[in-house]
């Protein structure tokens, strides 16, 4: 059984620390859920996995399947059965989807894949989904609705089949009907191909649907407590407040964002002819 | 000496190759109520084209660029009820000077001037595209497409000049250029030149590096950092594909894939 360990992680962003030291075991077959207030790394801990560019790890280890998740490009990371579902996915104007799709599926394989078997599965994967299929001829996420997107990250995960896979807040955005669809594809990967899914999410409806085994949450950049499905009935009801007194910790509030630099001006040009007109 | 130059007639409803290869300088008369399309695929080091719409006609001119050119300069006058499309998918090393200037004469008049270039090593290309509204009721558009690799350079000047009178006339100008590495350069000036009130006219010109975070969505799918510039590039430049025939479209494919 694959295993994703996380060891003491410490990750910043700009200069400043997001993750102070993060300790979190998943494996193939669970569903791991994780909570926590906004702002205090969640999204930080997927990304830094996944190895987005923009976060720097200056401490700790990531290990899945024994071999050190970090020292591994981005792609590597994937190819090695890492899965990350975006909380914003790209718009990449141009890139035709099943191009995109195709190029994917063909990293993961030894041998290209057939146009026969490729459309078989694209078109499988588009109606568990329930995506039409003309989408695959449309650019890259670009000007799909939120709930296509996030459907779209799920399409991507099914064809990938991956062994552990992150879920960045895929519930968001998404109407009732979109989220059963969703969740009945998360629980089939789970139990048909026993994929290992750590799901970032803020409602619990979400969780009702995919029943996770573990649920662990993040205060202040790290993991406070591990525990069973329990701890998500208890924060949907009682909040965090909670996790101050039982776990002597201060929750941090989210620091105000400085807002940036607006200019507005006119982009316009009148020349007077040499003639002088 | 003086030059010659080599004149072609064109009417009704065709679709022509031409060389302009050993040519001085070329001439591409359309008779009125014409539909053309002609494709230049072979060049000379310096090119000169005038092209002569008749009234009421549609007019297609296609350039698939793969050598290297010193200088091509075109100059077509479009009149009432005309239009003239001007498609230039440019793979060549290095470019002098691409010069083209196209005069809207007649009322509803319209062209436009789709441009995709890709650079690479320590190539050089420059263009000067510009327009010239005489009368109203006129439309262009210039819409260019750019890619700079390695130490390359791209440069697009484009001037769309509104003339006085020339009411409801509607310009419009747009240059993207993707920088690839740290020592490629884009150079554009997209020109509003505007001397009536009555009209409409907008320009815009982006040039920027590869965006990260489309790179890493790419990559975070298995996708390895040559391919995923290759698709993107692919993406930035294919739309370029869809004005030709399926054999340079897939020629323009290749092309575009074998750089990365």
């Amino acid at each position: 059984m694959k295993s994703l360990k996380i060891e003491n992680l410490h990750v910043e962003v700009e200069g400043k620390e997001i993750l102070k030291g993060v300790n979190l075991e998943i494996n193939e077959g669970e569903i791991l859920a994780l909570l926590g207030p906004n702002g205090h790394g969640k999204s930080t801990l997927l990304a830094a996995i996944m190895g987005n560019p923009r976060y720097k790890v200056t401490k700790g280890s990531v290990i899945f399947d024994g071999k050190d998740v970090l020292s591994m490009s981005v792609d590597e990371r994937s190819k090695a059965g890492l899965f990350l579902a975006f909380q914003n996915p790209s718009e990449i104007p141009g890139v035709v989807s099943a191009d995109f799709f195709k190029g994917a599926m063909n990293a993961h394989r030894d041998s290209k894949i057939k146009l026969f078997e490729f459309y078989r599965s694209l078109e499988e994967a588009c109606k568990e989904v329930n995506l039409p299929f003309d989408m695959v001829n449309r650019n890259l996420n670009d000007g799909f609705s939120g709930g296509e997107k996030k459907r779209n990250e799920i399409l991507q995960m099914i064809l990938l089949n991956p062994n552990i896979a992150m879920l960045d807040e895929i519930d968001s955005g998404l109407d009732v009907d979109a989220v059963n669809t969703v969740s009945q594809c998360i629980v089939k990967q789970n139990r048909e191909k026993n994929t290992g899914f750590l799901v970032i999410s803020h409602y619990a409806r979400l969780f009702d649907l995919i029943h996770p085994s573990k649920a662990a949450i993040m205060v202040n950049g790290k993991i406070v407590t591990v525990g069973d499905s329990s701890l998500i009935t208890r924060i949907d009801k009682e909040g965090y407040e909670w996790i101050e007194k039982e776990f002597n910790v201060s929750i941090k509030k989210e620091e105000d964002q400085p807002m940036n630099k607006v200019s507005i001006g006119v982009c316009a040009t009148k020349e007077v002819l040499k003639n002088g007109k | 000496m003086a030059n010659s130059i080599t004149s072609y007639f064109y009417e009704g409803e065709m679709k022509n190759s031409v060389s302009l290869k050993n040519e001085d300088a070329v001439s591409f008369l359309v008779h009125d109520d014409s539909n053309i399309i002609l494709d230049i695929d072979s060049f000379d080091k310096n090119n000169k084209v005038s092209v002569v719409v008749g009234n009421n006609s549609i007019v297609k001119i296609r350039l698939l660029i793969l050598e290297s050119l010193d200088s091509f300069e075109i100059n077509a006058n479009v009149p009432r009820g005309s239009s003239f499309e001007f498609i230039i998918a440019d793979f060549s090393n290095e470019i002098g000077l691409f010069k083209s200037l196209i005069n809207l004469e007649g009322e509803n008049s319209e062209s436009s001037i789709h441009l995709a270039t890709l650079s690479n090593k320590n190539n050089k290309k420059k263009f000067n595209l510009s327009f010239n509204h005489k009368v109203g009721k006129t439309k262009s558009l210039i819409d260019c497409h750019g890619v700079s690799k390695d130490s390359s350079l791209i440069k697009i000047d484009g001037i769309s000049h509104i003339y006085e009178n020339a009411n409801k006339a509607d310009a419009n100008q747009k240059v993207r250029v993707i920088l690839f590495d740290k020592e490629s350069e884009a150079i554009a000036n997209p020109i509003l030149k505007i001397d009536c009130n009555d009209i409409k006219a907008q320009h815009a010109c982006a040039i920027g590096s590869l965006r990260e975070e489309h790179l890493y969505y790419l990559l975070s799918r298995g996708i390895e950092i040559n391919e995923a510039r290759s698709l993107i590039t692919l993406g930035y430049l294919l739309p370029i594909a869809k004005y030709f025939d399926d054999k340079e479209s897939e020629k323009i494919k290749e092309i575009i894939g074998g750089v990365f």
